[in-house]
């Protein structure tokens, strides 16, 4: 319709007809016109709609040329880091393989979790049940100053606190307790919004049943929950395998296996050996970085596409 | 329904004030829900029929700032009163929402579930009243086959009729529906409707509902309320035909709300 009318429109009319087309904006005037206006804005609409695309892809292009040059860079050095032994000696000076970094993270941040978990949890269901209480407010704020606060002044607090003020020295027990609290926040926040995304139905729904406020909460509410909660916990596991700061000054380093003492007996873990061995002038050393950094990645890699794959999977 | 002998009344609403804060929610409603009818409770929005029926089971409370006075009688006991049992209230008196609000469970711990808290069973006893309940609510011809399947894959209509299964299956006497077809498509809405008069042989129904056929359709008696205030309550063919206020013709002849 509206080449149609073009077609034989001349330079006057057309002018003519953009004229009326102000009248028409106006609210009266000739019919005709306003194909004129529409094809006007949408002139305008398409060289937006074309640079918008063209800032997006920019965006997305830039994106992904760092994510994939950094696991394009872990990926090349790691790989070729990898070994067997690895995985079944621990390091020897600057040498030798990572089973005792490998095992010391698992050791911290399943410790951490141990910790962050249940506290983290119980957190947030106590903000989303009791959203409008002054001590809900309090947690909400308190959870977001320490999201804020750098790692390494938690680390820094940590050492100041356990490993010398408690006399701890450098120790898993330090280490998993700066991590929890690192990770706290990130539980409690996913928790509570996980929380307070369910349909307020529900909740009354399990109330009108007659269902006390606990079995309301914890059998009905935090199931539907659940892959919110997850999702903060997968986390939170990615932030402590990935931390580095705050271990530095809490868990020291081990080139031993752990004897199994909560303190007074440091641990090493992966990222000490990215931290520390990729500026050792031996290449073993550097191996041994590129090595603990494909691992980690790798495992962030994992965690995160599970947690999508939770998220995902069934909601309410 | 006329020729039907007039039942007794289950529930009995007595000067009725409620608060949220400082508005004030309902003004002064008193009347009376019969058992093995269904009344129906119509107004526009804001209007307090869905207070109403969340006094009835006090599901109210939930609400911050909610204060009620005046007394609601369920068989003659005042439910308004601090030694009301909630539970115990709430086991009789059943409701079902607008939004269907399936547990996250399969389709039998649905039931199983709250039903566990009142009644301790065997295996074979459970598995008999969560048929019993499906049935009771249409519905287990379509999951007998899948019943260990989790509620949240049925469509929207199964899973109304889930919740209305997993309501009748406490055996409540009082059945609250607070639009419980509006968020459905007319098949099951028709499926919804049907069931509700077949529950009329058992149960005090109480049903808010914004769609005047619907009203028409399912209820006994109609309370029509405005601005808080229950305008006029009768049976269902009189206020339709010939409703004795202006402001109820005016609203069900489409005129507002």
């Amino acid at each position: 319709m509206i080449s149609g009318d073009d077609n034989h429109a001349s330079p006057e009319s057309a002018q003519a007809s953009s004229r009326s087309s102000l009248t028409i904006a106006g609210g009266s005037g000739r019919g005709v016109a306003v194909p004129k206006i529409i094809r006007k804005v949408s002139l305008g609409r398409r060289a937006f709609s074309i640079a918008g695309w063209a800032l997006t892809s920019l965006g997305v292009g830039l994106m992904v040329l760092l994510v994939g040059s950094i696991l394009w860079t872990v990926f090349v050095g790691g790989w070729s880091a990898m070994s067997p032994s690895l995985f079944t000696t621990v390091t020897q000076g600057t040498g030798g393989g990572l089973l005792n970094a490998i095992e010391g993270t698992a050791v911290l941040s399943v410790g951490a979790l141990l910790l962050a978990v249940p506290l983290g949890v119980a957190a947030g269901v106590y903000v989303a049940e009791y959203r409008y209480s002054r001590w809900a407010r309090a947690i909400r704020f308190v959870a977001d100053v320490l999201v804020g606060v750098p790692s390494i002044v938690l680390g820094y607090f940590g050492y100041v606190t356990m490993v010398e003020g408690l006399g701890w020295n450098f120790s898993v027990a330090a280490g998993c307790i700066v991590l929890a609290v690192m990770c706290l926040p990130y539980i409690t926040r996913s928790t509570e919004f996980a929380l307070g995304e369910l349909p307020d139905a529900l909740r009354e729904a399990a109330y009108a049943l007659g269902m006390s406020e606990r079995r309301v909460i914890l059998r009905v509410c935090l199931p539907a929950a659940m892959p919110g909660v997850l999702t903060g916990v997968m986390l939170a596991l990615a932030i402590s395998v990935g931390e580095t700061a705050p271990l530095l000054y809490t868990a020291g380093w081990s080139n031993y296996m752990w004897d199994g003492h909560l303190t007074h007996s440091p641990i090493g873990f992966l990222t000490y050996a990215i931290w520390t061995f990729y500026s050792e002038p031996f290449s073993s050393a550097v191996a041994l970085a590129y090595a603990a950094a494909f691992l980690v990645t790798a495992f962030v890699f994992i965690i995160n596409i599970l947690s999508r794959y939770i998220m995902t999977r069934e909601r309410i | 329904m006329t020729n039907e002998p007039i039942s007794d009344i289950k529930i009995e609403v007595r000067n009725l004030d409620f608060y949220y804060g400082a508005t004030q929610a309902l003004k002064n409603v008193s009347m009376a829900f019969r058992d093995r009818m269904v009344t129906a409770l119509i107004g526009p929005s804001g209007c307090g029929k869905s207070t109403l029926l969340r006094s009835l089971n006090r599901i109210s409370d939930l609400y911050p700032g909610h204060r009620a006075t005046g007394q609601i009688l369920l068989d003659g006991e005042n439910m308004l009163s601090a030694k009301c049992d909630l539970t115990e209230l709430r086991a009789r008196v059943g409701m079902v929402f607008q939004k269907p609000t399936p547990f996250p469970m399969s389709i039998y711990e649905n039931i199983a579930f709250p039903l566990r808290m009142y009644r301790k069973m065997s295996q074979s006893e459970m598995d008999d009243e969560v048929e019993r309940a499906l049935r009771g609510a249409a519905l287990w011809d379509e999951v007998k086959d899948k019943i260990h399947r989790s509620g949240l894959s049925l469509s929207g209509g199964q899973q109304q009729r889930l919740c209305i299964a997993r309501a009748i299956s406490i055996r409540p006497e009082v059945l609250l529906l607070d639009e419980p077809a509006s968020a459905l498509d007319p098949i099951s809405t028709a499926q919804i409707e049907e069931l509700i008069w077949e529950l009329r042989k058992d149960y005090c129904i109480v049903i808010v509902t914004h769609n005047m056929q619907q009203a028409a359709r399912v209820s006994d008696f109609v309370g029509f309320m405005y601005m808080g205030e229950l305008v006029e309550f009768d049976a269902t063919a009189t206020m339709f035909s010939s409703p004795r206020e202006r402001r109820t013709q005016d609203y069900i002849t489409g005129r507002f709300g």
